[in-house]
């Protein structure tokens, strides 16, 4: 059956009503980059690293870790706010552990979606854990606050790769 | 607009790579334009456009290149000979993907923040119309002799098939979860959705508006395109680091191929010996000898690399 088509005035725009999307795709996608030296073999960190349900006994910025299903986790942030993730892959032969975010939540994490993955490779003193991810800033209309904005989506992705980085290696080097 | 003479002039200047085999390829983070030379596999200039370039098309008689720039709300135009800013087409919204229609002096262009498909003339490059779609539209497609354009509403879980002529909506049919890349495939009048978050691909009859195929190329399929002789069509999946390509009739997945990090967008070569795959996260551009089904070679891009485009 044919519908005719809601057409918009030109003049009509401005009451166009705007809506906060939780997926986005016109804004630009950030990145984070981030690695660390670890002073232990890669089977080691990966037993770390591949725990998708544990990530609270090393990650200094997570209060606790809930699974909702084998493959989906309820973060718990020391700072306040839960985020959920969900499990994409994790392989054994590669090291290599990928994630996204399921469930958005601006006020403990200011981004609107991210996915994540966490490679362990071998290297001279030990392994090299790389952090990397793709992610966008969690106003993606046209005119973000300050504190939901492209810059505060790379500074609080940033510091929590490099502190989670940080607190793999602790753990694993004590 | 540039002269006559001028365009003479530099033709005369640059005689053998003016015009065959070229690709615009969008530097979103960067706010660059690289010009891609696939004669000589390299790139030939870089060009500095408004801020936030996503993504690009270049006219089917290769007299303007399209880029988006949703976070400015326009697209500007770029002339292919002197690589000069022509205009800017001021939409508001979040103008994204973008197609053109090769009957008519129209584009249809996808505005994920108004939920709309906006209607630009390329002609007078005046915003026509904006019709109401579902919501976040994203990749769009057309069928310019069916005369159907295809878009794919991202929050909606659905692809709605327009009327290219007039404004009314001919059929809405549930996609996969967050359907993105939007391809048409003339010889079947097959379309292909790709769904970054159930890895799906939705592959349905432009002309029973029947969904055909749930397919499973991979994870996070980001781009997708189709060969000129409809025999093949070609997924990049983000999560996966790769190229999957499927035969159109059987929708078996025949080949895989490694590209580099989080690719983007995938483009084939003008003698369909080639894909150029842009990676978003390695800042590349991935060469693949398809005959050889494998990478040949990876080329520097500035940051944020998201779509490419053929001169045709």
């Amino acid at each position: 059956m044919k519908k005719l088509f809601n057409k918009l005035s030109l003049i009509g725009l401005s009451t166009v009503l705007m809506s906060v999307s939780a997926f986005a795709h016109g804004p630009t996608p950030q990145r984070v980059d981030e690695q660390i030296t670890i002073n232990a073999d890669v089977a080691t960190v990966w037993q770390q690293v591949k725990a998708f349900d544990q990530l609270d006994k090393w990650h200094p910025a997570v209060e606790s870790i809930v699974m909702q299903d084998a493959t989906t986790r309820v973060v718990t942030l020391k700072s306040g706010g839960e985020i959920t993730d969900s499990l994409d892959e994790s392989d054994e032969e590669r090291h290599y552990v990928g994630y996204r975010l399921l469930t958005e939540n601006v006020d403990a994490m200011p981004v609107s979606f991210y996915t994540i993955s966490l490679e362990v490779e071998a290297a001279d003193d030990g392994s090299v854990v790389n952090w990397s991810g793709r992610f966008y800033r969690a106003d993606t209309g046209n005119f973000p606050p300050e504190n939901l904005n492209d810059e505060a989506a790379v500074k609080a992705m940033t510091e929590y790769a490099r502190s989670g980085l940080e607190g793999l290696k602790a753990s694993v080097e004590k | 607009m540039i002269s006559k003479k001028a365009f003479v002039f530099l033709v005369g200047l640059v005689p053998a790579v003016a015009v065959a085999n070229e690709f615009y390829i969008t530097s979103q983070a960067a706010n660059q334009l690289s010009v891609f030379d696939a004669t000589g596999t390299q790139i030939r200039k870089t060009l500095d456009v408004p801020a936030g370039p996503a993504m690009v098309v270049v006219d089917p008689h290769g007299k303007a290149i399209y880029v988006s720039h949703p976070e400015q709300g326009k697209i500007s135009v770029i002339d292919p000979d002197s690589y000069e800013l022509m205009a800017e087409i001021k939409t508001g919204g979040q103008p994204f993907a973008m197609v053109i229609d090769n009957q008519k002096p129209q584009m249809f262009v996808s505005d994920w923040f108004r939920n709309t498909v906006l209607v630009v003339n390329t002609s007078s490059n005046q915003l026509v119309d904006l019709l109401a779609v579902g919501d976040s539209p994203a990749g769009i497609a057309i069928d310019p002799v069916g005369r159907q354009v295809f878009v794919a509403n991202r929050e909606s879980n659905s692809l709605m098939i327009l009327d290219a002529d007039t404004p009314a909506l001919h059929a809405t049919i549930k996609t996969g979860e967050r359907p993105y890349a939007v391809a048409f495939n003339p010889h079947n009048g097959h379309v292909y959705v790709a769904c970054v978050h159930d890895d799906s691909l939705t592959v349905i009859d432009s002309k029973t508006y029947q969904k055909i195929a749930d397919l499973k190329p991979g994870r996070a399929p980001y781009g997708v395109t189709v060969s000129e002789d409809g025999k093949q069509f070609y997924v990049v999946n983000q999560n996966d680091n790769n190229l999957v390509i499927f035969d159109a009739e059987s929708l078996q997945l025949t080949t895989t191929i490694k590209t580099e990090k989080m690719p983007e967008s995938v483009v084939l070569s003008e003698d369909q010996q080639y894909a150029y795959v842009t990676n978003w996260f390695s800042n590349s551009l991935s060469v693949i000898d398809l005959e050889k089904a494998k990478q040949v070679d990876a080329i520097e891009l500035k940051e944020g690399p998201r779509n490419i485009a053929a001169r045709p």
